[in-house]
Protein backbone atom coordinates (compact mmCIF):
# COMPACT_ATOMS: atom_id res chain seq x y z
CA UNK A 1 0.00 0.00 0.00
CA UNK A 2 1.27 3.44 -0.88
CA UNK A 3 2.12 5.58 2.10
CA UNK A 4 0.27 8.60 0.68
CA UNK A 5 -3.10 6.90 0.80
CA UNK A 6 -3.00 6.65 4.59
CA UNK A 7 -4.27 10.20 5.28
CA UNK A 8 -7.32 10.12 2.96
CA UNK A 9 -8.26 6.65 4.26
CA UNK A 10 -8.04 7.87 7.83
CA UNK A 11 -10.17 10.87 6.87
CA UNK A 12 -12.79 8.68 5.21
CA UNK A 13 -12.97 6.27 8.15
CA UNK A 14 -13.24 9.18 10.60
CA UNK A 15 -15.91 10.79 8.48
CA UNK A 16 -17.93 7.59 8.40
CA UNK A 17 -17.63 7.14 12.17
CA UNK A 18 -18.41 10.79 12.98
CA UNK A 19 -21.24 10.85 10.44
CA UNK A 20 -22.87 7.70 11.83
CA UNK A 21 -22.55 8.84 15.44
CA UNK A 22 -23.82 12.28 14.50
CA UNK A 23 -26.81 10.80 12.73
CA UNK A 24 -27.74 8.60 15.69
CA UNK A 25 -27.16 11.33 18.26
CA UNK A 26 -28.86 14.14 16.39
CA UNK A 27 -31.71 11.93 15.25
CA UNK A 28 -32.49 11.14 18.89
CA UNK A 29 -32.30 14.80 19.88
CA UNK A 30 -34.68 15.79 17.10
CA UNK A 31 -37.08 13.03 17.98
CA UNK A 32 -37.06 13.74 21.70
CA UNK A 33 -37.34 17.50 21.17
CA UNK A 34 -40.37 16.98 19.00
CA UNK A 35 -42.06 14.42 21.21
CA UNK A 36 -41.23 15.69 24.68
CA UNK A 37 -41.70 19.39 24.16
CA UNK A 38 -44.58 19.04 21.74
CA UNK A 39 -46.67 15.93 21.71
CA UNK A 40 -45.78 14.46 25.07
CA UNK A 41 -46.16 17.61 27.10
CA UNK A 42 -49.51 18.20 25.41
CA UNK A 43 -50.60 14.70 26.36
CA UNK A 44 -49.38 15.16 29.94
CA UNK A 45 -51.31 18.43 30.27
CA UNK A 46 -54.42 16.80 28.82
CA UNK A 47 -54.06 13.87 31.21
CA UNK A 48 -53.84 16.21 34.22
CA UNK A 49 -57.07 18.00 33.32
CA UNK A 50 -58.79 14.72 32.45
CA UNK A 51 -57.88 13.50 35.93
CA UNK A 52 -59.22 16.67 37.54
CA UNK A 53 -62.50 16.22 35.68
CA UNK A 54 -62.59 12.59 36.84
CA UNK A 55 -62.06 13.66 40.48
CA UNK A 56 -64.94 16.06 40.06
CA UNK A 57 -67.01 13.21 38.61
CA UNK A 58 -66.33 11.20 41.80
CA UNK A 59 -67.39 14.09 44.04
CA UNK A 60 -70.47 14.85 41.97
CA UNK A 61 -71.43 11.16 41.92
CA UNK A 62 -71.12 11.07 45.70
CA UNK A 63 -73.54 14.00 46.06
CA UNK A 64 -75.97 12.45 43.64
CA UNK A 65 -75.71 9.02 45.29
CA UNK A 66 -76.43 10.68 48.64
CA UNK A 67 -79.59 12.28 47.24
CA UNK A 68 -80.68 9.00 45.63
CA UNK A 69 -80.15 7.23 48.95
CA UNK A 70 -82.38 9.71 50.75
CA UNK A 71 -85.14 8.87 48.28
CA UNK A 72 -84.49 5.13 48.73
CA UNK A 73 -84.67 5.57 52.51
CA UNK A 74 -88.00 7.36 52.33
CA UNK A 75 -89.52 4.72 50.05
CA UNK A 76 -88.04 1.78 51.95
CA UNK A 77 -86.39 0.38 48.84
CA UNK A 78 -85.41 -3.30 49.07
CA UNK A 79 -86.68 -3.74 52.61
CA UNK A 80 -89.16 -6.54 53.31
CA UNK A 81 -91.47 -4.45 55.52
CA UNK A 82 -93.73 -2.55 53.17
CA UNK A 83 -97.42 -2.19 53.89
CA UNK A 84 -99.68 -0.40 51.39
CA UNK A 85 -96.54 1.13 49.82
CA UNK A 86 -95.42 2.51 53.17
CA UNK A 87 -92.25 1.35 54.92
CA UNK A 88 -93.22 -0.20 58.23
CA UNK A 89 -90.78 0.27 61.04
CA UNK A 90 -90.68 -2.89 63.02
CA UNK A 91 -90.05 -2.15 66.65
CA UNK A 92 -91.65 -5.29 68.08
CA UNK A 93 -89.94 -7.76 70.38
CA UNK A 94 -89.17 -10.29 67.62
CA UNK A 95 -88.34 -7.53 65.24
CA UNK A 96 -86.99 -7.95 61.77
CA UNK A 97 -83.54 -6.32 61.82
CA UNK A 98 -83.99 -5.15 58.25
CA UNK A 99 -86.89 -3.00 59.34
CA UNK A 100 -85.52 -1.68 62.60
CA UNK A 101 -85.57 2.13 62.43
CA UNK A 102 -82.53 2.26 64.70
CA UNK A 103 -80.64 0.50 61.92
CA UNK A 104 -81.17 3.38 59.51
CA UNK A 105 -77.47 4.26 59.23
CA UNK A 106 -76.54 0.77 58.09
CA UNK A 107 -79.38 0.83 55.57
CA UNK A 108 -78.36 4.25 54.33
CA UNK A 109 -74.81 2.96 53.87
CA UNK A 110 -76.08 0.07 51.80
CA UNK A 111 -78.19 2.36 49.60
CA UNK A 112 -75.31 4.75 49.19
CA UNK A 113 -72.89 1.99 48.24
CA UNK A 114 -75.24 0.74 45.50
CA UNK A 115 -75.95 4.17 44.11
CA UNK A 116 -72.35 5.42 44.24
CA UNK A 117 -71.00 2.31 42.56
CA UNK A 118 -73.62 2.57 39.84
CA UNK A 119 -72.20 5.98 38.84
CA UNK A 120 -68.53 5.10 39.28
CA UNK A 121 -68.82 1.92 37.22
CA UNK A 122 -69.87 3.96 34.20
CA UNK A 123 -66.35 5.39 34.06
CA UNK A 124 -64.59 2.31 35.42
CA UNK A 125 -63.45 4.20 38.49
CA UNK A 126 -62.37 2.15 41.45
CA UNK A 127 -62.73 3.97 44.77
CA UNK A 128 -62.61 2.51 48.26
CA UNK A 129 -64.05 4.68 50.97
CA UNK A 130 -65.68 4.90 54.37
CA UNK A 131 -68.95 6.74 54.66
CA UNK A 132 -69.16 8.95 57.74
CA UNK A 133 -72.91 9.46 57.89
CA UNK A 134 -72.85 11.69 60.98
CA UNK A 135 -70.35 14.17 59.57
CA UNK A 136 -71.58 13.78 56.00
CA UNK A 137 -68.15 12.92 54.68
CA UNK A 138 -66.80 10.31 52.35
CA UNK A 139 -63.33 9.34 53.47
CA UNK A 140 -61.12 7.58 50.93
CA UNK A 141 -59.33 4.46 52.16
CA UNK A 142 -56.61 4.83 49.54
CA UNK A 143 -55.56 7.38 46.99
CA UNK A 144 -57.56 7.34 43.80
CA UNK A 145 -55.19 6.82 40.91
CA UNK A 146 -55.47 7.40 37.23
CA UNK A 147 -52.75 6.16 34.92
CA UNK A 148 -51.88 6.75 31.30
CA UNK A 149 -49.21 5.33 29.06
CA UNK A 150 -47.67 7.89 26.73
CA UNK A 151 -45.17 6.04 24.56
CA UNK A 152 -42.61 4.61 26.95
CA UNK A 153 -43.64 7.05 29.62
CA UNK A 154 -46.16 6.00 32.26
CA UNK A 155 -47.76 8.87 34.14
CA UNK A 156 -49.97 8.74 37.20
CA UNK A 157 -52.30 11.14 38.87
CA UNK A 158 -53.04 10.53 42.54
CA UNK A 159 -55.52 12.26 44.82
CA UNK A 160 -57.25 11.71 48.11
CA UNK A 161 -60.69 13.11 47.34
CA UNK A 162 -62.44 13.68 50.66
CA UNK A 163 -66.02 14.51 49.80
CA UNK A 164 -68.00 16.82 52.03
CA UNK A 165 -71.70 16.49 51.50
CA UNK A 166 -73.10 19.68 52.90
CA UNK A 167 -76.69 18.91 52.26
CA UNK A 168 -79.39 18.07 54.71
CA UNK A 169 -79.84 17.74 58.43
CA UNK A 170 -82.20 14.86 57.92
CA UNK A 171 -80.22 12.53 60.14
CA UNK A 172 -80.76 14.87 63.04
CA UNK A 173 -84.44 14.60 62.15
CA UNK A 174 -84.17 10.83 62.28
CA UNK A 175 -82.56 10.96 65.70
CA UNK A 176 -85.47 13.05 67.03
CA UNK A 177 -87.93 10.67 65.46
CA UNK A 178 -86.24 7.64 66.98
CA UNK A 179 -86.27 9.27 70.39
CA UNK A 180 -90.05 9.52 70.19
CA UNK A 181 -90.60 6.06 68.76
CA UNK A 182 -88.80 4.33 71.59
CA UNK A 183 -90.19 6.62 74.25
CA UNK A 184 -93.11 5.80 76.46
CA UNK A 185 -96.06 7.94 75.44
CA UNK A 186 -94.95 7.67 71.83
CA UNK A 187 -98.13 9.14 70.40
CA UNK A 188 -97.82 12.36 72.42
CA UNK A 189 -94.17 12.72 71.56
CA UNK A 190 -94.79 12.19 67.83
CA UNK A 191 -97.51 14.81 67.97
CA UNK A 192 -95.13 17.22 69.67
CA UNK A 193 -92.46 16.91 67.01
CA UNK A 194 -95.06 17.35 64.28
CA UNK A 195 -95.53 13.80 62.99
CA UNK A 196 -99.07 13.41 61.66
CA UNK A 197 -101.02 10.19 61.29
CA UNK A 198 -102.05 10.03 57.61
CA UNK A 199 -103.43 6.51 57.33
CA UNK A 200 -104.69 3.90 59.68
CA UNK A 201 -106.29 0.48 59.44
CA UNK A 202 -106.49 -2.61 61.57
CA UNK A 203 -102.86 -3.55 60.89
CA UNK A 204 -100.83 -0.39 60.94
CA UNK A 205 -100.78 3.29 61.56
CA UNK A 206 -98.87 5.46 59.10
CA UNK A 207 -97.28 8.76 60.06
CA UNK A 208 -95.89 11.54 57.96
CA UNK A 209 -93.13 13.25 59.83
CA UNK A 210 -91.84 16.04 57.66
CA UNK A 211 -90.93 16.90 54.17
CA UNK A 212 -87.34 17.64 53.24
CA UNK A 213 -86.01 19.10 50.04
CA UNK A 214 -83.86 16.89 47.85
CA UNK A 215 -81.04 19.27 46.95
CA UNK A 216 -80.23 17.42 43.75
CA UNK A 217 -83.61 17.61 42.06
CA UNK A 218 -85.39 20.09 44.37
CA UNK A 219 -88.27 17.68 44.90
CA UNK A 220 -89.79 17.04 48.31
CA UNK A 221 -88.92 13.85 50.10
CA UNK A 222 -91.52 12.86 52.65
CA UNK A 223 -90.36 11.00 55.70
CA UNK A 224 -93.23 8.57 56.03
CA UNK A 225 -93.22 5.53 58.22
CA UNK A 226 -95.67 3.04 59.63
CA UNK A 227 -95.92 1.27 62.93
CA UNK A 228 -97.87 -1.90 63.57
CA UNK A 229 -101.20 -1.10 65.11
CA UNK A 230 -100.55 -3.09 68.27
CA UNK A 231 -97.49 -0.96 68.94
CA UNK A 232 -98.74 2.34 67.65
CA UNK A 233 -100.22 3.79 70.76
CA UNK B 1 9.03 25.56 -5.94
CA UNK B 2 9.02 22.20 -7.57
CA UNK B 3 7.81 19.21 -5.58
CA UNK B 4 8.98 15.73 -6.10
CA UNK B 5 6.49 13.02 -7.10
CA UNK B 6 6.04 11.73 -3.56
CA UNK B 7 5.28 15.19 -2.22
CA UNK B 8 2.86 15.83 -5.09
CA UNK B 9 0.92 12.64 -4.27
CA UNK B 10 0.74 13.59 -0.59
CA UNK B 11 -0.55 17.05 -1.53
CA UNK B 12 -3.24 15.59 -3.81
CA UNK B 13 -4.37 13.10 -1.17
CA UNK B 14 -4.36 15.85 1.47
CA UNK B 15 -6.49 18.07 -0.74
CA UNK B 16 -8.85 15.15 -1.33
CA UNK B 17 -9.15 14.61 2.43
CA UNK B 18 -9.92 18.29 3.03
CA UNK B 19 -12.60 18.20 0.31
CA UNK B 20 -14.13 15.13 1.93
CA UNK B 21 -14.28 16.85 5.31
CA UNK B 22 -15.88 19.86 3.69
CA UNK B 23 -18.41 17.60 1.92
CA UNK B 24 -19.26 15.94 5.21
CA UNK B 25 -19.83 19.30 6.88
CA UNK B 26 -22.21 20.28 4.09
CA UNK B 27 -24.10 16.97 4.41
CA UNK B 28 -24.19 17.34 8.17
CA UNK B 29 -25.52 20.90 7.86
CA UNK B 30 -28.12 19.89 5.31
CA UNK B 31 -29.51 16.88 7.17
CA UNK B 32 -29.11 17.83 10.82
CA UNK B 33 -29.03 21.59 11.23
CA UNK B 34 -31.55 22.86 8.66
CA UNK B 35 -34.40 20.51 9.77
CA UNK B 36 -34.26 21.84 13.35
CA UNK B 37 -35.15 25.29 12.05
CA UNK B 38 -38.54 23.95 10.86
CA UNK B 39 -39.49 22.30 14.13
CA UNK B 40 -42.08 24.15 16.17
CA UNK B 41 -42.36 21.98 19.23
CA UNK B 42 -43.98 24.74 21.24
CA UNK B 43 -47.06 24.83 18.99
CA UNK B 44 -48.70 21.72 20.42
CA UNK B 45 -47.82 22.80 23.94
CA UNK B 46 -49.56 26.11 23.35
CA UNK B 47 -52.71 24.37 22.09
CA UNK B 48 -52.58 22.03 25.09
CA UNK B 49 -52.09 25.00 27.41
CA UNK B 50 -55.12 26.71 25.90
CA UNK B 51 -57.17 23.50 26.21
CA UNK B 52 -56.07 23.25 29.83
CA UNK B 53 -57.48 26.71 30.49
CA UNK B 54 -60.83 25.78 28.95
CA UNK B 55 -60.96 22.44 30.83
CA UNK B 56 -60.43 24.33 34.09
CA UNK B 57 -63.08 26.85 33.07
CA UNK B 58 -65.52 23.98 32.40
CA UNK B 59 -64.67 22.42 35.76
CA UNK B 60 -65.23 25.68 37.62
CA UNK B 61 -68.46 26.21 35.70
CA UNK B 62 -69.80 22.89 36.99
CA UNK B 63 -68.81 23.75 40.57
CA UNK B 64 -70.38 27.21 40.55
CA UNK B 65 -73.17 27.62 43.11
CA UNK B 66 -76.45 28.93 41.77
CA UNK B 67 -79.76 29.80 43.39
CA UNK B 68 -82.78 28.05 41.90
CA UNK B 69 -86.22 28.47 43.47
CA UNK B 70 -84.53 29.82 46.62
CA UNK B 71 -82.35 26.72 46.91
CA UNK B 72 -78.61 26.88 46.51
CA UNK B 73 -77.41 24.13 44.20
CA UNK B 74 -74.49 23.73 41.78
CA UNK B 75 -74.44 24.20 38.03
CA UNK B 76 -74.01 20.43 37.64
CA UNK B 77 -77.30 19.98 39.54
CA UNK B 78 -79.00 22.58 37.35
CA UNK B 79 -77.81 20.73 34.22
CA UNK B 80 -79.32 17.52 35.60
CA UNK B 81 -82.55 19.37 36.39
CA UNK B 82 -82.63 20.65 32.81
CA UNK B 83 -82.14 17.14 31.42
CA UNK B 84 -85.14 15.96 33.47
CA UNK B 85 -87.30 19.02 32.98
CA UNK B 86 -86.88 21.33 29.96
CA UNK B 87 -88.53 24.21 31.84
CA UNK B 88 -85.14 24.82 33.50
CA UNK B 89 -83.55 25.63 30.13
CA UNK B 90 -83.93 29.42 30.40
CA UNK B 91 -82.49 29.46 33.91
CA UNK B 92 -79.59 27.30 32.81
CA UNK B 93 -78.91 29.53 29.78
CA UNK B 94 -79.05 32.66 31.91
CA UNK B 95 -76.65 31.32 34.54
CA UNK B 96 -74.30 29.82 31.94
CA UNK B 97 -74.11 33.10 30.03
CA UNK B 98 -73.27 34.94 33.26
CA UNK B 99 -70.26 32.69 33.73
CA UNK B 100 -68.99 32.34 30.16
CA UNK B 101 -69.54 35.91 29.00
CA UNK B 102 -67.31 37.12 31.81
CA UNK B 103 -64.46 34.79 30.95
CA UNK B 104 -64.54 34.11 27.20
CA UNK B 105 -62.88 36.48 24.77
CA UNK B 106 -63.35 34.22 21.73
CA UNK B 107 -66.36 32.77 19.95
CA UNK B 108 -67.58 29.64 21.70
CA UNK B 109 -70.50 27.32 22.15
CA UNK B 110 -71.64 25.03 24.95
CA UNK B 111 -73.42 21.82 24.02
CA UNK B 112 -75.22 19.47 26.38
CA UNK B 113 -75.74 15.95 25.06
CA UNK B 114 -75.23 17.31 21.55
CA UNK B 115 -77.74 20.16 21.84
CA UNK B 116 -76.34 23.67 21.66
CA UNK B 117 -77.27 25.62 24.78
CA UNK B 118 -75.39 28.90 24.34
CA UNK B 119 -72.74 30.50 22.13
CA UNK B 120 -72.15 31.65 18.58
CA UNK B 121 -70.26 28.71 17.13
CA UNK B 122 -72.21 26.18 15.15
CA UNK B 123 -71.93 22.45 15.77
CA UNK B 124 -68.77 20.99 14.27
CA UNK B 125 -67.07 24.39 14.35
CA UNK B 126 -64.27 25.20 16.76
CA UNK B 127 -60.66 24.17 16.94
CA UNK B 128 -60.50 23.35 20.64
CA UNK B 129 -63.00 21.08 22.30
CA UNK B 130 -63.16 20.68 26.03
CA UNK B 131 -65.40 17.78 26.97
CA UNK B 132 -66.55 16.15 30.18
CA UNK B 133 -69.31 14.00 31.63
CA UNK B 134 -71.41 14.40 34.72
CA UNK B 135 -73.47 11.66 36.36
CA UNK B 136 -77.22 11.53 35.92
CA UNK B 137 -79.85 8.93 35.02
CA UNK B 138 -77.57 8.51 32.03
CA UNK B 139 -74.21 10.28 31.99
CA UNK B 140 -74.59 13.79 30.58
CA UNK B 141 -71.96 14.94 28.08
CA UNK B 142 -70.86 18.59 28.03
CA UNK B 143 -68.80 20.06 25.21
CA UNK B 144 -67.26 23.49 25.20
CA UNK B 145 -66.15 24.47 21.68
CA UNK B 146 -63.83 27.39 21.08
Amino acid sequence: MKKGIFLPMLAIILLIIIGTLGMIFYGDILKSKNEVVGEKSAEVINFITESELNYFYIKDSARLAWCDSLVDMSSGKNIPCIYNDYPIWDIGINKNEECDPADYKRRFNAYFKDNFEKYLSRKNISFEYDLDVNNKKILPKNNVEFEKQIGKLSIQSRQNPIVNIELLDNFDDFEVLLYCIYKEGREECLKEIGAKAVFSDENAKIYEYKSIKNPCDLKDINIVFGIEKTLAS
Amino acid sequence: MKLNKKAQATAVYGLFAILLIFALLVIYWYFFVIPTANITPSKESLVAQEKLNYDILLLNYLKTPVTVNENEIFMSDLIRLYRKDASYKEKLKEESLKIFDKTMDKKYSLEIDGDKLIGELEKSEGSIISQTQIPGNENIVLELRI
